[in-house]
């Protein structure tokens, strides 16, 4: 049982409740799964008490215990408020791989594994179709400094964002390189509890990476950037000979990105802060950075913001199993983004933007959804 | 529990509110404390008055006990039965107004002690205490219902000092309010009108008369200032001398007393004053050199005081040992069985005087158990100190478990009787300490729960024992 290596912290859990909303901050709730289903074992402490009867042995699991913890989003939230500081996330991790090894992962997002041994993607896409976002193929599978990955979902499903960066990094005169058979980076499989089925394709996209002789790998999409920093040296035992960053961490510390005229824009925008790149990784500051080298631009911020920022709501693909949820979540933080006055929010991660594209056709709001890179190639 | 009980309470709240699944009923247990308790067999949460009392009036003619549960941020015991019908109050959630003429805030029982004070601060005010013992995910009703201790005490006195009225769901399903707004022409402005205090009989009654439902609550303007003073003494009693000297000059907002535990950081001495003061800042500036004045004239040193304004401002009671929430926190499986109530303030040199000899006395079995003390530490209100007796041991360890809880019993006896304490929270875990020594009060409690609550349903065996359950 993986969850037993977490039993000190899971005794540990004090029961406080500060994971259920910002007890100091002003009572929102924080958790999607929590906000939506109002039931305890939808947050955290309730994830917490069935974590601890599971490795007491007092229960055994069932199928609605799995679908608790599979209902999160993997947001980082409470964690961010654990007034334990407990490793909330990767007790969440822990408890999958144990009900995914019981039969017990959701079947609605298992069956997107099927399709990756054979196609490299989850979205049952032709592995041939994976670089149809890119004109030429001039920089695919060549020796370069820097490699942009782009992902899966910016490659099939959000292409303007794969398309931006490329667009953006060309424009600054970075000398990068793509894989010639790039494949997904494991975060799908690690996501229901099944890391063992991630190793394959990690170690396919490291062997192209350090063929390519790249120092630096840069990612369009925090997931993969989470999975390469943080997952793989775990699953795979050894540390990475190349640095992972983010394109908005890439292009703010780029003279040659800084030496760009960007051409003025004007309005006024706001920004989402992606769970994973911001409490996951730390990166708040790189995209509004970004945002603030585009001449006439208004940045405003959400009343949730930065690492007390609100999920999208569709994190860990819980959208394939929980609707409902992801559509409520992704609709109360357009409502958010709205309230600001902006006319455009800006994210950087594709899951994000769907969401907040989805809400936006939904609720036939009046405000512009981009990623960040697709914002300043606006301005190249 | 059949699928009938189920069924009924969906009737009442709708299907999306009511489980009777495992994995929803295990996390309505415990509290924060260590009082162990049975699992409900289903969990119904109710959104407004008229739903909570159709479900207490199903409850009567069902024969099913209900117990109550809000945020569980007490350490005292839920004292939740096996099998029962639990209500929990976070659906319950609106502030449903703010009047800024009569300095008063009504939400309703579940709402957030924190979300309401989000709600008043921009404007400029603030709930008449901060949150019930420092746990501000607490709601209101709970906090009132346990009538928690709260920070600020010194002025500002104990949480159920500032309740104006309340919206009571009586044992029966009939819904009362009390105070002024007791009367249907009147509004919900003062307490102390239409006789008796209605109001206080719930207030600490931990739901077995009432179901809190609505709370109106003073609310004061955001003092202009904070400062704070932190002082190390070398002998106890001078410092408690020291802090009866700033509350006879009614000098500060709140003083917290460190008598045992471990030593603020990079601090030497026997005992420790922190004292905060909020007040127009020409007010603030003079309270608090009157205070250090005390502080001082009884052989107190000022020290650095950030550790008394981070745990004032972030509520984290690391800080009041200097020390900052990752360590001193982070994931350390250990619990805290306290024992915690009201002395007089000469009469805590006595109090603390007894634990210590009791942690003397036990040094062998706290080594062999691992039993630690997390504090010793003193809220000096008004005329008195409430001293929270905090022990803590390893949740992981059965053995310590159990110890603990006998510790917990041994602490309560010699202080209840000796040390001339009266706990504030009760709880489960301590109620069967104090009860049965209340004499006359004890009995009139008994006869009002059994003339109120003639079933036995809400919260039986909280309190009054086991006897009056049905």
């Amino acid at each position: 049982m993986k969850l037993r290596q977490y039993r000190d912290q899971i005794y540990s859990c004090l029961r406080c409740g500060f994971c259920f909303d910002h007890a100091v901050g002003g009572g929102e709730k924080i958790c999607p799964p929590y906000a939506t289903y109002g039931f305890e074992s939808y947050g955290a402490r309730g994830k917490m008490a069935i974590a601890r009867a599971l490795i007491d042995g007092t229960v055994e699991a069932d199928a609605d215990m799995a679908a608790r913890v599979f209902a999160c989003t993997e947001c980082g939230a409470c964690q961010e408020e654990c007034f334990k500081y407990l490793p909330l996330c990767d007790i969440y991790e822990a408890m999958k791989e144990d009900l995914a090894e019981v039969g017990l992962a959701p079947q609605e997002r298992t069956s997107l594994l099927e399709p990756l041994d054979q196609d490299g993607n989850p979205f049952g896409k032709p592995a041939e179709k994976r670089m149809a976002w890119v004109e030429g193929s001039r920089r695919v599978g060549r020796q370069a400094a820097v490699v942009f990955y782009a992902g899966c979902t910016p490659s099939y499903i959000r292409r303007g964002i794969a398309r931006s960066t490329y667009q953006v990094l060309e424009a600054a005169g970075i000398e990068f390189a793509l894989l010639g058979e790039e494949v997904c980076c494991g975060h799908p499989q690690i996501s229901m509890g099944r890391p063992d089925l991630a190793r394959t394709q990690m170690e396919k996209n490291i062997a192209q990476i350090e063929q390519s002789g790249a120092d630096t790998v840069v990612f369009a999409c925090p997931g993969c950037l989470a999975t390469f920093r943080n997952a793989v040296p775990r699953l795979l035992g050894r540390s990475l000979s190349f640095e992972t960053v983010h394109v908005t961490e890439f292009l703010v510390a780029s003279p040659d990105f800084a030496r760009l005229l960007l051409q003025k824009q004007s309005g006024v925008v706001t920004y989402h802060d992606p769970c994973t790149l911001g409490r996951g990784l730390g990166v708040f500051d790189a995209p509004r950075n970004l945002v603030d080298a585009v001449p006439g631009v208004r940045l405003v911020e959400m009343e949730r913001t930065r690492e007390r920022s609100y999920c999208c709501g569709n994190g860990a693909f819980v959208r394939y199993d929980h609707e409902p949820m992801a559509i409520e979540t992704e609709r109360s933080r357009l409502a958010e983004a709205m309230r600001t006055g902006a006319d455009a929010v800006l994210s950087t991660c594709p899951a994000c933007q769907i969401g907040l594209l989805d809400a936006t056709r939904r609720e036939k709001a009046a405000i512009e959804v981009l990623d960040v890179v697709e914002w300043i190639a606006k301005s190249l | 529990m059949g699928s009938d009980v189920r069924a009924a309470l969906a009737a009442i709240v709708g299907e999306a509110n009511v489980s009777d699944k495992l994995a929803d009923r295990l996390c309505y247990s415990r509290d924060c404390g260590p009082d162990l308790a049975g699992i409900p067999a289903v969990i119904v949460r109710p959104e407004s008055t008229k739903e909570v009392s159709a479900i207490v009036c199903w409850a009567n003619d069902a024969g099913h006990p209900l117990y109550t549960r809000g945020r569980a941020t007490t350490f005292l015991g839920s004292g939740v039965k096996e099998g029962v019908v639990l209500l929990e109050t976070t659906r319950m959630n609106r502030i449903e107004a703010v009047d800024r003429a009569a300095g008063t805030v009504t939400a309703q029982c579940g709402a957030i002690w924190h979300a309401i004070d989000a709600v008043l601060r921009p404007d400029g005010w603030e709930l008449a205490v901060p949150g019930g013992g420092g746990l501000f995910s607490c709601t209101i009703g709970g906090t009132v219902a346990v009538n928690a201790i709260p920070h600020g005490a010194t002025e500002y006195g104990m949480t159920g000092d500032h309740v104006i009225a309340l919206e009571v769901v009586l044992p029966t399903g009939q819904v009362i309010e009390t105070g002024s707004a007791a009367n249907p022409s009147s509004e919900a402005i003062e307490r102390s009108a239409n006789g008796p205090d209605v109001s206080g009989l719930f207030i600490g009654s931990y739901g077995i008369l009432g179901i809190i439902t609505k709370v109106t609550y003073r609310v004061r303007r955001i003092p202009e200032t904070e400062t704070f003073g932190f002082y190390a003494f070398d002998d106890y009693r001078a410092a408690i001398d020291a802090a009866n000297g700033i509350q006879a000059r009614s000098a500060a907002t709140f003083i917290v007393g460190l008598f045992g535990g471990p030593k603020p950081n990079g601090e030497t001495g026997d005992a420790f004053l922190h004292v905060v003061v909020r007040d127009r800042t020409v007010a603030t500036d003079a309270r608090m050199r009157e205070a250090e004045a005390v502080c001082v004239s009884h052989g107190g040193r000022a020290r650095p005081a950030e550790g008394t304004r981070r745990y004032w401002t972030e509520h984290m009671y690391s800080w009041l040992r200097n020390t900052a929430p990752g360590p001193y926190y982070s994931d350390r499986p250990f619990f805290c069985p306290e024992v915690a109530g009201f002395v007089s303030t000469q009469g805590l040199k006595n109090a603390v005087a007894i634990f210590r000899e009791m942690r003397q006395e036990r040094d062998a079995e706290f080594e062999r158990y691992g039993i630690r003390v997390k504090g010793l530490d003193a809220y000096f209100s008004r005329n008195g100190a409430y001293l929270w007796i905090d022990t803590l041991y390893d949740e992981r360890r059965e053995d310590a478990f159990q110890y603990g809880l006998k510790l917990r019993g041994e602490i309560a006896v010699r202080m209840f009787t000796e040390g001339r304490m009266s706990p504030g929270g009760l709880g489960a875990g301590l109620a069967p300490y104090i009860m049965p020594r209340l004499g006359g009060t004890y009995t009139l409690l008994r006869t009002l729960k059994r003339t109120m609550d003639p079933e036995g349903i809400l919260n039986p065996g909280l309190l009054v024992g086991t006897e009056d359950a049905r």
